[in-house]
């Protein structure tokens, strides 16, 4: 168990490394100065000299990257000569605002997806399961872009309800955990709050119909294969009650599948992210990046991809020391 | 030929195969139609800005699907972009496809650390996620169609080499490969003629299933500022431009994504359909 652990934060460590590696050969494989790429628009003779000399510019590629990693371990990203903030200070800024729509919409769709899926399999083969594996395979083929704009209309021009950004900014609201659902119940402030779950919930709700889909599919079919298991027969001809089989034979062992794809959701997730926050000027990191993409930013671009990579890493060695706590099978 | 016949008699017989299918050559003839017929040109800029739909114009033919905030007509660019969103499509599985297959034969095949040093590069280039990776890539390179294609193409490959060699794992050993080794057929012979068949079906299934991640990839990437630039007639980027204006007009915005939606369902719908058909544990059930 611990040398699983050991071993697998070795490789996580290695992946970050080559995360790294990638993103510094890509700021350097473009011929010409890569003092432009790094100034972008306001790459002036004095710039691009002091670009030069804060990252080595000059000298050989092996020492260029000493220094940047060197810079990274003391956890600098560099500084953003067209937002004028070091990108540090512009992905901190952003982080909470993203991290609440995403594990918003990773509630919304577990829920939603595991009941789903669970209520087919049980009614398989039953018209309430047709309707559900259409859903699944339409939901899963819609467009984020699509969806997004959809509920954007729907929700702003048909309810008429308040749509983008996360809070109207007539509310002051005094910032505890960056997490507005929260910060606005520890302010008192309830109008305020219902305004910010008014406006979070159609972003969450783009991000999480897709996940949805593919829940209900990923639980239906693999509630589906543990049913027809030896041991479940075996469990039901010693009478056991229908909810122990449910709880105790079948969603345990059905989940493991469903746990372990879970680190594939999160790169559906932050490729939705993107787009979601850029439809919903919602003030998150995708809507950095976009605005990264936008103003020709690529030291905000490449910072920004690097956290969002770690990010994503760490929670794939997460899920997969979660699934050997799930399955006592592979512990030995 | 009689026994294609019956294969292609088989795949029919697949529900969705046969709904996916419907659905592309519907779209096909539709936007072909368009092409060919439609009095309107793509880059056609008039004074005509947010017609609604069916709205009737100077020609024999009404906008149907209205107009855009420049005046175009939204059901020709729709058709356009519908031709060359796949086509882009087709043109990254074709490239990452390629480049895929030859990485998982080679790495699987010779084994040691051939296998080991391609497998690592493999392994990096998936701790990104997909589309980050994309975006840093076209970022770098500068935003346009081309440079899309490769970005989308150098991240999407590292599947087709896992799973490639995966195949080929299972099969070098096998007693008809090693029979063909003792007969004396090279490395070359062995791979293309006995190794090769058995990692084609899997193969083709899984770049239909690519083809429309491929196209969702290409038009994000366009929708987000990466991909094609004005005035071509792309799905994403139609969106991106259709949402500036969308309090004044839903049309040019939501029908690029209803077109992009039908593809890339008939796409998802022929890939799951390959997929039941190549797993014998579905087939029958089915």
């Amino acid at each position: 168990m611990i040398s699983y652990i050991f071993s697998r934060l070795l490789q996580s460590l290695l992946s970050i490394l080559g995360a790294i590696v990638i993103i510094f050969i890509l700021s350097r494989v473009l011929p010409g100065n890569p003092a432009i790429a790094i100034l972008g628009p306001k790459a002036t003779p004095e710039n691009i000299e002091r670009v030069t000399r804060e990252w080595g510019l000059d000298k050989s590629y092996l020492e260029q990257f000493a220094i940047y990693f060197s810079r990274l371990l003391q956890g600098d990203l560099g500084d953003s000569y067209v937002m004028g903030h070091s990108v540090n200070v512009l992905i901190r800024e952003r982080i909470p605002a993203s991290f609440e729509l995403v594990i918003t919409a990773f509630v919304i769709s577990s829920a939603l997806g595991i009941f789903l899926g669970i209520l087919a399999a049980r009614k398989h083969d039953t018209r309430l399961d047709l309707a559900l594996s259409t859903f699944s395979v339409l939901g899963f083929s819609f467009p984020t872009m699509l969806l997004g704009i959809a509920l954007l209309l729907f929700f702003g021009l048909n309810l008429g309800l308040p749509v983008g950004g996360r809070i109207d900014p007539r509310y002051h609201i005094k910032i505890y955990t960056g997490f507005m659902l929260i910060d606005t119940l520890l302010n008192g402030n309830i109008s305020a709050f219902i305004d910010s779950l008014l406006r979070i919930l159609p972003p969450a709700l783009t991000l999480a119909i897709p996940l949805t889909c593919l829940l209900i599919r990923l639980g239906r079919n693999s509630m589906l294969e543990v049913m027809m298991q030896e041991f479940v027969r075996t469990a039901k001809m010693k009478r056991l009650p229908e909810s122990v089989i449910m709880n105790r034979h079948i969603l345990r062992n059905a989940l493991i599948p469903i746990v372990t794809v879970m680190g594939l959701y999160f790169a559906v997730i932050v490729t939705g992210d993107i787009i979601v926050e850029t439809i919903f000027a919602w003030p998150g990191l995708g809507r950095l990046i976009w605005e990264a993409i936008t103003l020709r930013d690529y030291m905000v671009i490449q910072g920004s991809i690097l956290v969002v990579s770690i990010i994503y890493i760490a929670v794939n060695a997460i899920v997969d020391t979660l699934y050997i706590y799930i399955d006592p099978r592979i512990r030995e | 030929m009689n026994r294609n016949f019956e294969n292609i008699k088989i795949l029919l017989s697949i529900k969705r195969i046969r709904y996916g299918l419907s659905i592309l050559i519907a779209l096909t003839a539709v936007a072909t139609l368009v092409i060919l017929l439609s009095p309107f040109k793509y880059d056609q800029i008039s004074y005509n800005v947010h017609l609604p739909p069916l709205a009737p114009s100077t020609f024999h033919w009404p906008h149907i699907l209205g107009t855009d905030s420049l005046g175009r007509d939204v059901f020709t660019r729709i058709s356009y972009a519908y031709i060359l969103d796949v086509s882009c499509g087709l043109a990254v599985i074709a490239l990452s496809g390629a480049v895929g297959l030859v990485i998982g034969l080679v790495s699987g095949y010779l084994g040691g650390v051939v296998d080991g040093i391609l497998m690592r590069l493999m392994d990096i280039l998936i701790s990104i996620p997909g589309f980050m990776l994309a975006i840093a890539i076209a970022s770098v390179f500068g935003s346009n169609l081309f440079n899309a294609i490769i970005a989308v193409a150098i991240v999407t490959m590292p599947i087709y080499a896992r799973l490639v060699r995966g195949v080929v794992l299972s099969t070098k050993e096998s007693l008809f490969v090693l029979a063909a080794r003792e007969a004396g057929l090279g490395d070359i012979k062995i791979v293309t003629k006995h190794i090769l068949p058995h990692v084609m079906p899997i193969f083709i299934t899984q770049a239909t299933m690519e083809l429309s991640n491929a196209i969702l990839y290409i038009a994000t990437l366009s929708f987000i500022g990466l991909g094609a630039q004005e005035p071509t007639p792309e799905w994403g980027l139609m969106m991106s431009v259709g949402r500036r204006y969308i309090r004044e007009a839903w049309w040019p915005a939501v029908f690029p994504g209803i077109a992009m939606f039908l593809t890339v369902l008939s796409f998802n719908l022929i890939g799951d359909g390959l997929r039941d058909y190549l797993d014998p544990k579905k087939r029958l059930s089915s």
